[in-house]
């Protein structure tokens, strides 16, 4: 598994954030955890990051675009209602006419489900190179005013290569649409969040979904390495750690530059911690919750 | 031990700080809880007195944050047993 980052190239600082909606720069700094977060500026765009990604992740890696076979961009935030992201970008990257390519919608946990989408194709399919792009930009869904969301969210995109898909063990998933109203577009345009009911969800759903999904690739809690868990922020992953009772040293975090970036939230770390080799090797257990409300949790070989 | 000592525990433990409530204390005026910690202290509310707050309930307008209120709401349940 390899993976590249991009983000867009405007910063917005927890001190205009304050100046935005009032939510404290040290609130902002030590619950959520993030000191800033990128946002898209003039003449970008979701398609224009995910290219970037995409294209840092070819020239460092070596991997040529015509070997693509498979592309699964994971977005919420589409240039388009149609066409679909993904065909745009295999023009935009060249990939061969043969890609199987198409968008995933879903927010939070749509990398997970990602993964076993490719998955479940390059075995059925015979298929040897797969590609997952996630990228939200949530700003523009985004009013700054609103201090439920305004200091949150920021906008990334990511690109992972897949080489092998035995690297992707069994997932579980989840979903409750009985509570999709929560965390959602609202009638005026913006991006509505019940900050309550997104703990209460998490807080409810995820040790399950953990424990369901050990139990379904017949691992057991201490053969984990190291969690990662969809970066929500600071505040909600520090209450969830407590509650499954997990060592700290073992859940890992990466958001304090980026906030909350959705879909490229759990790439994003493990692109951190392959980088500096944490990851090597490792039995690390990914777990994304949110929008819809929707969840999944599985467990990658390093 | 008094119900609103146990209240008390619960604000101290979820804010990690020692305060002292009284049933005249509004804790999000008297900023002891903030909009965080909040999802933490009803969520240990409602374990700890097994009483539901309803997700869809404006807590600052019902009154959630202030201590006669939840005091209230505790004697009552327990009142219904």
């Amino acid at each position: 598994m390899k993976i590249c980052s991009h983000f867009p190239s405007k910063s917005l600082s927890p001190q205009e954030i304050e100046g935005l909606c009032g939510t404290t720069v040290e609130f902002q700094k030590e619950k959520l955890g993030f000191f800033s977060r990128k946002i898209l500026g003039e003449g970008e765009n979701g398609l224009s990051l995910a290219q970037i990604a995409c294209e840092k992740l070819f020239k460092k890696e070596n991997i040529k675009s015509e070997s693509i076979e498979l592309l699964i961009y994971v977005t919420q935030t589409p240039e388009k209602q149609i066409p679909q992201n993904s065909s745009q970008l295999q023009f935009l990257l060249n990939l061969p006419y043969s890609v199987a390519a198409f968008d995933v919608n879903l927010g939070c946990s749509g990398y997970v489900y990602a993964l076993s989408i490719a998955k479940g194709i390059m075995c059925t399919e015979n298929l040897k190179n797969a590609l997952i792009v996630t990228c939200d930009c949530y700003s523009g869904i985004i009013n700054y005013k609103n201090k439920d969301t305004a200091s949150i969210f920021g906008d990334a995109a990511t690109a992972t290569f897949i080489g092998d898909y035995g690297a992707i063990q069994f997932t579980t998933f989840g979903t409750d649409g009985s509570n999709s109203n929560k965390l959602c577009i609202g009638d005026d345009g913006y991006l509505f969040m019940d900050g309550r009911s997104i703990f209460n969800f998490m807080m409810k759903r995820i040790k399950p979904s953990i424990q369901a999904c050990l139990a379904k690739n017949e691992l057991e809690l201490v053969d984990i390495d190291y969690f990662i868990f969809h970066q929500a922020n600071k505040f909600l992953l520090t209450n969830l750690v407590r509650t499954l009772n997990l060592p700290e040293y073992k859940c890992l975090m990466h958001m304090s530059e980026s906030a909350n970036t959705v879909s490229s939230s759990i790439p994003l770390v493990i692109e951190e911690y392959l980088g500096n080799s944490t990851l090597q090797g490792k039995t690390v257990l990914l777990s994304g919750f949110g929008v819809g409300l929707s969840w999944a949790t599985t467990i990658i070989k390093l | 031990m008094s119900t609103i000592s146990r209240l008390n525990d619960v604000i101290n433990s979820v804010t990690n700080k020692t305060v002292t409530i009284t049933a005249e204390t509004d804790l999000l005026n008297e900023a002891i809880l903030d909009s965080l910690d909040a999802m933490v202290f009803f969520m240990a509310l409602e374990e700890t007195f097994n009483i539901e707050i309803p997700e869809d309930d404006d807590l600052q307008e019902q009154g959630y944050f202030k201590i006669q209120v939840l005091l209230d709401m505790i004697e009552q349940k327990e009142l219904n047993k």
